[in-house]
């Protein structure tokens, strides 16, 4: 996120603590629906300032969202949506590589640790850490299913129906993922400690770096 | 009560001749769609026609410090917005007068009806 998103970010979330609780939720809703489009970072925060000054004029006049937003939310927030530039393949790759080196030295920060804990119980490789088969589809498989996880949970803003199925689904995923450790477990190759932690930092560093110069 | 598929073409017309009299906020045009007959038109559905006619640069948009609260957007009507109301203007002439005409002709009968 560039500097400017950031501030525009950081305005609204002030603005919007002058909403009541009635429209707090509402925006949220609103907020979380954008937050899938396909539309810049830039323009979900325009948006966003928009709305949530219509809502704070609305709460000042006693107002209910029903009134100034209408019945339906989605219906509001697609018309909104149709009327906003899209994003470009290219700028939707590079985000998705922004937030899978973001998540990537994540678990390997987690990783990290639970090779910490093993040094002090004894039982470690320390300072090489083994990686696994199932090391390796797990990061993947992760990585993956957060990222469409988080989309279907935006998509999902307003439908209360959809929220079963989504812990389900989380709770498949990571039996998947426990199984996938416990079955795939030979060691593939060994890499020294080192390299993790600098790994991450750097993964973590071209994230931001992405973040804060590319994706505008 | 004028049903929400009638009002879709025509609000964006009357949305910029509501805008030409002076600069507004969403919530002001809203309150004049009203006073002219258009009943309650929820500020909801005039953000998404404010941002169209933003994009196609018909209209101009400023924050301003409102007198109670937060800075609101407030529009005015672009060169490009003026010729735009001008094509609505005509458009809506015609077509007036071609369903005024229609309905002479054929009797017109809810009008009857009522008086």
């Amino acid at each position: 996120m560039n500097k400017q998103t950031k501030q525009l970010l950081n305005e609204n979330n002030t603005l919007a603590k002058q909403l009541k609780e009635n429209y707090s939720s509402v925006l949220t809703d609103i907020v979380v629906y954008i937050r899938s489009a396909n539309i810049s970072e830039y323009q979900q925060e325009v948006v966003r300032r928009d709305i949530t000054q219509i809502m704070v004029d609305g709460t000042r006049r006693g107002d209910s969202p029903e009134n100034i937003i209408g019945e339906d939310y989605k219906v509001f927030c697609d018309n909104v949506l149709g009327e906003l530039p899209k994003i470009k393949t290219t700028h939707k790759i590079i985000t998705f590589v922004r937030t899978a080196f973001c998540c990537l030295a994540l678990l390997i920060t987690i990783r990290f640790c639970f090779v910490l804990i093993d040094l002090f119980l004894g039982e470690t490789t320390w300072p090489y850490f083994p990686v696994t088969t199932g090391d390796l589809i797990n990061i993947g498989l992760i990585i993956c299913f957060s990222i469409a996880w988080v989309q279907a949970l935006c998509k999902n803003a307003f439908n209360a129906s959809s929220n079963n199925k989504l812990i389900l689904s989380l709770v498949v995923m990571m039996l998947v993922s426990i199984f996938i450790n416990l079955f795939l477990n030979k060691a593939l190759f060994t890499v020294h400690g080192v390299v993790v932690i600098v790994s991450a930092f750097v993964l973590f560093i071209v994230s931001k770096l992405i973040d804060q110069r590319v994706l505008l | 009560m004028i049903p929400s598929q009638m009002l879709k073409g025509t609000l964006e017309g009357c949305i910029l001749a509501i805008i030409s009299k002076k600069e507004t906020y969403g919530y002001e045009i809203s309150e004049e769609l009203n006073k002219y007959g258009f009943g309650k038109v929820a500020e909801g559905t005039i953000y998404p026609l404010l941002l169209r006619l933003e994009k196609n640069k018909s209209i101009s948009a400023v924050f301003r410090q409102s007198e109670v609260g937060p800075k609101r957007k407030y529009y005015s009507l672009t060169d490009v917005g003026k010729k735009e109301l001008l094509t609505f203007e005509e458009s809506y002439a015609e077509l007036s007068n071609a369903v005024s005409k229609l309905l002479r002709e054929t009797g017109g009968h809810s009008i009857e009806q009522t008086n």
